[in-house]
């Protein structure tokens, strides 16, 4: 029974090994050997590790900060998603645009797709675990001739998967013109297995409504809120595009919304597709949010309110978090509220946590997974730095320690030094 | 019917096993062959010892009796007999990932990929190496390429960035505080302005309420309700 047995394992079993291990850990394995190193490049294994990823519970949540006041590069931290404290905060490795202030898209399969202007055109594909940084290349259609700075207002950024092709796409909607008492949006569609824009032919229903990224991947499709035009009056929907089929749906609110008193946001909650409405209170900057859940998706029945928090002095609410808590944001701080402390009637965002103070606004965060998956992109150096360790928590304390105990050494020790090298001086 | 139906089992070095029919198709490879109706004498499995059957034997009994009788193991009692159970030295583990892999007994592979993967998660490829036995066949070359590429991994973590906390702030936020913004004006700073009353914790605080006051002023998006108005008197249609 020699113990080389790990390596004599079937390669099926050895995969099924490995894909449970982090992806630290993976990177370091591949120089033990070279049969290791070529199991954990194969795109199958990749495949089956980040399929046990997305069922695991150590995701984090990304989003991204902006550089110091002294001109640094914008950066990416990554917040586990079961305690919220930031764990690794990495500098986004862009020499041209570094500073500038990223978002980000989406994540899917570990790979984040990062945005830097307004309009869209700028877009970049980053997997912080393998170090892989790709700028994509710019979709070369004109949108609306609205200035610049309005027609951002109406352009709708999603990043998606699609597991047929094995596919990553990034999907622009941008408003394009009114015709006959309706909205019309048009569509490109970027995709990374050629590399290349394409912009499809036919128009859609409706525009985006505030320069959004589709929050919710869910079904295959991404979903971003939107408004149609219904007898000159405006009707809120979720506008859904099937990245695959590339086929547009639009989802009902629970009820009309009444644009002048409440915003509206979609998002996937516990693997549904869910929505927070946010209404304004008496007291300015202060705001109720309600939560509701679509139990069947596309089912306009089966929307649920599920939770009421507030009034509260934030803008949005960010994320919500396996038990019940619940990340806001005002322009650029994030707020950890936790429903399980704070009583009812849950308006004490005193009590909350600051999570950070300088995210990139309007603070868009998403769910991440690390993973191997490639994206043919250049290998960069991107500056890594652990946060929040417990050494660095208590680093003052034991430099105050260490000082107390030079000084009792220099007390205690240095007149006996003195007593040996100069005993003329002890009296007699 | 009162007769419970039972199967044999034969390991390699000729130990014959009586089981429980029940118990046997935790194995999807010797329920298949039940199915078959290929199991009516002791069905041979030349690839597991006896010692490592009855082992298997042991994790299907308890694992089948749990799901017979409606919970009436809990999932904790259940978990902490799998600990219990896997707690065997290496090479019994690795025969029991074949035999598990064989005899396709999807919890017990879990369980055992997972203690496998629990166990070399935190070493480095130079512990692996020893523990496992495995030859190192890259050049030295090649070794320090593939640790180049990936050099974050190995890197020893626990880095601290901030000795003293300062707190960088924007100048209209420092203004908030009368102080300050009397420190400003008297250009007092280019650098980094002490305050040596304040303590970091209630700095950090007091940071955060100035911050969202002027927040409060400057940041509210345009509300959707505007902005669906500007699009329906939109003069640029068609």
């Amino acid at each position: 029974m020699s113990s080389s047995m790990l390596n004599n394992l079937p390669e099926d079993v050895l995969m099924d090994i490995f894909a449970r291990l982090p992806v630290k850990s993976l990177l370091q394995f591949k120089c033990v050997c070279k049969s290791w190193c070529n199991l954990i490049k194969d795109p199958i294994f990749i495949t089956k590790h980040v399929n046990k990823s997305a069922l695991g519970n150590n995701g984090y949540l990304a989003v991204t900060r902006q550089g110091s006041t002294f001109g640094g590069n914008c950066s990416i931290s990554l917040i586990s998603y079961e305690t919220f404290h930031e764990v690794i905060r990495i500098t986004i490795p862009s020499k041209e645009y570094g500073k500038a202030p990223f978002t980000i898209v989406g994540s899917c399969n570990g790979i984040l797709c990062l945005n830097v202007t307004e309009i869209g055109d700028t877009n970049f594909l980053f997997n912080p675990a393998t170090s892989e940084f790709k700028e994509l290349p710019k979709p070369n259609y004109p949108i609306h001739e609205l200035k610049e700075d309005t027609i951002s207002d109406f352009i709708g950024l999603g990043f998606g998967y699609e597991p047929e092709s094995n596919d990553y796409k990034l999907v622009r909607i941008s408003y394009s013109k009114r015709l006959e008492n309706q909205f019309y949006s048009g569509v490109d569609v970027y995709s990374l297995s050629t590399n290349s824009w394409r912009r499809k032919n036919r128009l859609v229903l409706g525009t985006v409504l505030v320069n959004s990224f589709s929050k919710a991947f869910i079904n295959g499709a991404l979903h971003w809120r939107g408004v149609t035009l219904k007898r000159g009056d405006v009707r809120c929907r979720i506008i859904s595009f099937d990245v695959g089929s590339e086929v547009t749906r639009y989802i009902k609110l629970p009820y009309k919304i009444d644009l002048a008193k409440e915003e509206w946001w979609p998002f996937v909650r516990n693997g549904s597709l869910a929505m927070v409405i946010r209404s304004k209170t008496h007291e300015e900057h202060h705001y109720i949010f309600n939560i509701w859940k679509m139990n069947e998706y596309g089912v306009k029945k089966s929307w649920t309110k599920q939770l009421t928090v507030g009034p509260l002095f934030v803008l949005k609410l960010v994320e919500c978090g396996m038990n019940e808590e619940l990340l806001f944001a005002t322009h650029s701080t994030m707020y950890l509220y936790d429903l399980q402390r704070i009583k009812p009637p849950h308006d004490d965002i005193l009590e909350a946590d600051i999570i950070g103070n300088n995210f990139v606004p309007w603070v868009e965060v998403v769910n991440h997974i690390e993973s191997l998956v490639t994206i043919e992109g250049t290998k960069v150096y991107a500056k890594r730095v652990r946060k929040n360790s417990w050494f660095g928590k208590y680093f003052i304390f034991f430099q105050l320690l260490f000082g107390l105990v030079v000084m009792v050494a220099y007390v205690v020790i240095l007149p006996k030094l003195i007593h040996f090298f100069y005993p003329t001086n002890v009296s007699e | 019917m009162s007769s419970v139906k039972k199967v044999t089992l034969k390991s390699s070095d000729g130990e014959i096993f009586e089981v429980e029919e029940t118990v046997a198709m935790e194995s999807q490879t010797i329920k298949g062959l039940i199915e078959d109706d290929c199991a009516d004498n002791a069905i041979p499995l030349p690839n597991v010892t006896g010692h490592i059957l009855s082992l298997v034997i042991q994790y299907c009994k308890e694992h089948t009796s749990s799901s017979d009788s409606n919970s009436s193991k809990s999932n904790e009692k259940l978990k902490a007999w799998d600990t219990q159970f896997i707690n065997v030295d290496l090479n019994v583990l690795f025969d029991l990932i074949m035999a598990a892999n064989y005899l396709n007994v999807k919890g017990l592979l879990d369980l055992t990929c997972q203690t496998v993967a629990d166990m070399i998660k935190e070493k480095t490829p130079e512990q692996i190496r020893a523990m496992f036995n495995i030859v190192n066949d890259f050049t030295p070359e090649e070794e320090e390429e593939v640790r180049r590429e990936n050099a974050w991994a190995f890197e020893i973590s626990l880095k601290n960035n901030n000795v003293v906390d300062t707190f960088e702030v924007e100048e209209s936020m420092a203004k908030e505080l009368q102080t300050i913004k009397n420190m400003i004006e008297d250009n007092y700073t280019d650098s980094v302005i002490p305050l040596h009353n304040v303590t970091s914790d209630i700095l950090e605080l007091v940071i955060e309420d100035c911050k969202k006051h002027v927040e409060a002023a400057e940041s509210e998006s345009e509300p959707s309700y505007s902005l669906a108005s500007k699009l329906i008197d939109d003069p640029l249609k068609a």
